[in-house]
């Protein structure tokens, strides 16, 4: 039986949610004006925790049990099994987002010349090995890269500072607290994907740690999310900040202390690598796990290669370029289509378990 | 096992290595240092003159031997920036790298015209980065390039090396790009450097190739006006970037003669305040300078003469302000920020005013308060003893 510890959970939460939102910063540029995100930020951070809480609660119905069998125990075998395949479209569609996205940043910045199939298809194959290895392989990883990767990216944003100017964040909340709420609540929406739990609840050692832990993933993912969208629009105001495609990324090409210590983007280049790596084997490995479970198997890491190989079909086929990618991730949108996924089916879930007389006792 | 398995990661390694499809040697990469663009009337296309590097040149000691000038200077010509920039390769043997831009220099046909299509491509281009210099020219911007320099090795170089001193006298107002771009989408006017060709004929053998002095003002991405040396250093003292500088007074009790003062440290504020519900701005300076060389006859080694040194001194620089502020009135350009002064500090008052905030600049009461020292006297603190 694989095991990960909550810490190591915890730390796959945090790289699961903020690699991605750190590179695009959706907070800053769906926060109308932009100049509020970081309040939006904070906001969101605190409604992420929702999301996070209700996947716990869900975890306690039927300790010891995933996802997919608390849904068959709650909600019976066809309506639970419709759920499952829809939560398995979820993180399937999340994953194949994250190959896309992956390799169109590295097409779009860096190499424009390479083929965007190149590096999906790498970042699939590695995907693939990952499951095969098992969760354990890639909890432990994540362990050894989450550290060094935060450091490195606030190490850089420390060395902006100097053209960091505090006062591009006036005037507070120009737009409205209904503009800056417009903002936290794509980024909760976000938080939709710490459902993951939900998944990992069975393999956690220690699951009474789990909730103090999930919950300080999201306040830590926050912290260094507000973090960096201050940094963003200090460095960049907020007009600025909200045209750039990947701020960070600017913001790390542009940093120069002395003409001496510039071109950190490599940095990001690595940060990002890792934490699209990361991001793409837990999601895969859920989708995999869940795809056995409906289809009642033992083994789910035979699936590992379909699931890839129909994965990158879908981030090549359902995108037809970067603006078509954009508009499917614009969470004005995305965030409509998450709260079923964050906050529906979890209560509905709840409810259900609750009918039943699940969840009762805690063990 | 083992062996294979160390072959499968060798070969992956060496699928990673190789650079795959963006390898490109050193050889075949023309970097960029100095980047022109000029609007071309006549036949409605955008002119970019690049500047290019040349290494194996570049790193001889200057006079080594033959080898040419230590830079290539190529044109292309087309409908937008980036399609000149992609025509230079028609004649240029190496494809522009654009990672090592240092200066970018907009002739004034193109900052007439608007910046747009430039700054879009430099914008969106992956190699550019936001730390080049933006400066204007009044005639064409190819003919800085073109110059045979003699004060550096490239025209980019001897442009970087006045920059580098700009502070020195604090009449130019060069911007990096990153800086420039922030500010075209403040709510202000947008000011940079503006360099022109040095004429070589006033004073014959000298070196001077450039002239680094003014200010260009932009009112949305068109050039409207260029500020001259005086109005410069005037904007500059609000926008608190004077460094240094030389400050004329007349002589205390001798008027006919002049005192050097040099800047040695300034400081500004801006606040927006109401007045009887009317806005009004209060500018603040505070600003230190050293007594640096007089033609006068009597010591000022007294604290009556300081005194009426720094008074004078206020004066100057007050009326270097005002030189600034009635050449904004008039061109109804807000170079000093301080509409988004207003928007930062009452931003429901400035929702009220800035539909038509140049206009309203005309009547806005702006209150300049100097405070200006005089520290030091130098090493001898009379005047060189002539019989």
């Amino acid at each position: 039986m694989e095991q990960i510890s909550p810490l190591q959970m915890a730390y796959l939460l945090v790289i699961q949610r903020a690699v991605i939102m750190l590179a695009l910063l959706p907070v800053v540029t769906y926060t109308p004006g932009g100049r509020d995100g970081w309040l939006a930020s904070v906001l969101g951070t605190m409604l992420g925790m929702i999301p996070t809480w209700l996947g716990w609660k869900v975890t306690r119905l039927l300790p010891g049990q995933d996802l997919a069998q608390i849904c068959e125990a709650c909600l019976g075998k066809v309506v639970g099994k419709a759920v499952t395949v829809l939560y398995l479209g979820f993180f399937a569609m999340n994953a194949a987002v994250v190959l896309r996205q992956f390799s169109d940043f590295l097409t779009t910045a860096p190499m424009p010349e390479t083929p965007t199939e190149f590096f999906l298809g790498l970042a699939a194959l590695a995907a693939v090995y990952a499951i095969r290895q098992g969760i354990e392989v890639t909890a432990r990883v994540t362990e050894l890269l989450l550290p060094p990767l935060v450091l490195f990216v606030l190490a850089v944003l420390a060395l902006g500072i100097k053209d960091m100017d505090i006062t591009r964040l006036k005037p507070y909340v120009e737009h409205g607290w209904g503009a800056v709420f417009v903002g936290a609540a794509t980024a909760a929406s976000l938080w939709a994907e710490s459902l993951i739990i939900t998944m990992l609840a069975p393999l956690i050692s220690n699951s009474r740690l789990m909730l103090r832990y999930a919950l300080t993933a999201v306040l830590f993912a926050g912290f260094w999310l507000t973090l960096s969208a201050l940094a963003a629009i200090t460095f960049f105001s907020a007009p600025e900040a909200q045209v750039q495609m990947f701020p960070l990324y600017s913001l790390m090409r542009t940093v120069s202390l002395g003409d001496f210590l510039e071109r950190m983007d490599p940095l990001f280049l690595g940060a990002w690598t890792i934490g699209s790596f990361i991001k793409l084997a837990l999601l895969s490995y859920v989708s995999c796990k869940l795809l056995a479970r409906i289809l009642g198997l033992a083994e789910y890491r035979s699936l590992a290669f379909p699931m890839a190989f129909l994965g990158s079909v879908v981030a090549l086929q359902q995108f037809q370029s970067v603006v078509s990618l954009r508009a499917f991730n614009d969470p004005r949108v995305l965030s409509i289509l998450l709260l079923p996924f964050g906050i529906l089916f979890p209560v509905l879930l709840l409810i259900a378990g609750r009918l039943r007389g699940l969840g009762g006792i805690e063990s | 096992m083992m062996p294979r398995r160390i072959l499968s990661v060798g070969l992956c390694c060496l699928l990673l290595v190789s650079g795959c499809w963006n390898r490109r040697e050193i050889e075949t990469l023309g970097f960029a240092l100095a980047t022109a663009i000029d609007w071309d009337e006549e036949s409605q296309q955008y002119e970019v003159t690049v500047q290019m590097a040349k290494p194996e040149v570049l790193a001889k000691a200057p006079g080594s031997g033959e080898g040419g000038l230590p830079y290539w200077v190529f044109t292309g010509r087309a409908k937008t920036v980036f399609g000149a920039v992609r025509n230079i390769t028609m004649t240029s043997p190496r494809k522009v790298w654009w990672g090592h831009n240092q200066v970018l220099i907009l002739g004034d046909s193109v900052a007439r015209r608007g910046i747009r299509s430039a700054l879009d491509f430099v914008a969106r281009d992956g190699e550019t980065r936001r730390l080049f210099w933006v400066l204007v020219t009044p005639g064409k911007a190819g003919d800085i390039l073109t110059r045979e320099t003699r004060s550096a090795k490239a025209g980019a170089l001897a442009l970087l090396d006045l920059i580098r001193v700009k502070g020195a006298t604090s009449v130019s107002a060069p911007l990096r790009m990153h800086d420039f771009s922030i500010m075209l989408s403040a709510p202000m006017a947008t000011t940079t450097g503006v360099v022109r060709l040095a004429a070589r004929g006033d004073v014959a053998g000298t070196s001077a190739d450039y002239r680094l002095e003014g200010a260009a003002v932009f009112i949305g991405d068109k050039l409207v006006h260029y500020l001259d040396s005086t109005e410069t250093r005037g904007m500059l003292w609000v926008q608190g970037k004077v460094r240094s500088g030389i400050l004329h007074v007349p002589c205390p009790g001798d008027p006919q003669e002049s005192v050097a003062l040099e800047i040695v440290h300034a400081a500004s504020r801006i606040e927006p305040l109401l007045k009887n519900g009317r806005l009004a701005i209060s500018v603040t300076i505070r600003e230190q300078a050293n007594l640096g060389d007089t033609s006068c006859r009597v010591p000022l080694d007294t604290p009556a003469d300081f005194e009426r040194l720094e008074q004078a001194q206020q004066a100057a620089i007050r009326s270097e302000i005002n030189a600034a502020l009635s050449k904004a009135r008039n061109l109804r350009a807000d170079v000093f920020g301080f509409g988004q002064k207003v928007h930062k500090d009452m931003p429901k008052v400035w929702h009220s005013v800035d539909k038509d905030w140049e206009r309203k600049l005309a009547t806005i009461p702006v209150d300049i308060r100097v405070t200006a020292k005089v520290r030091r006297l130098g090493l001898q603190p009379t005047p060189a003893p002539v019989r």
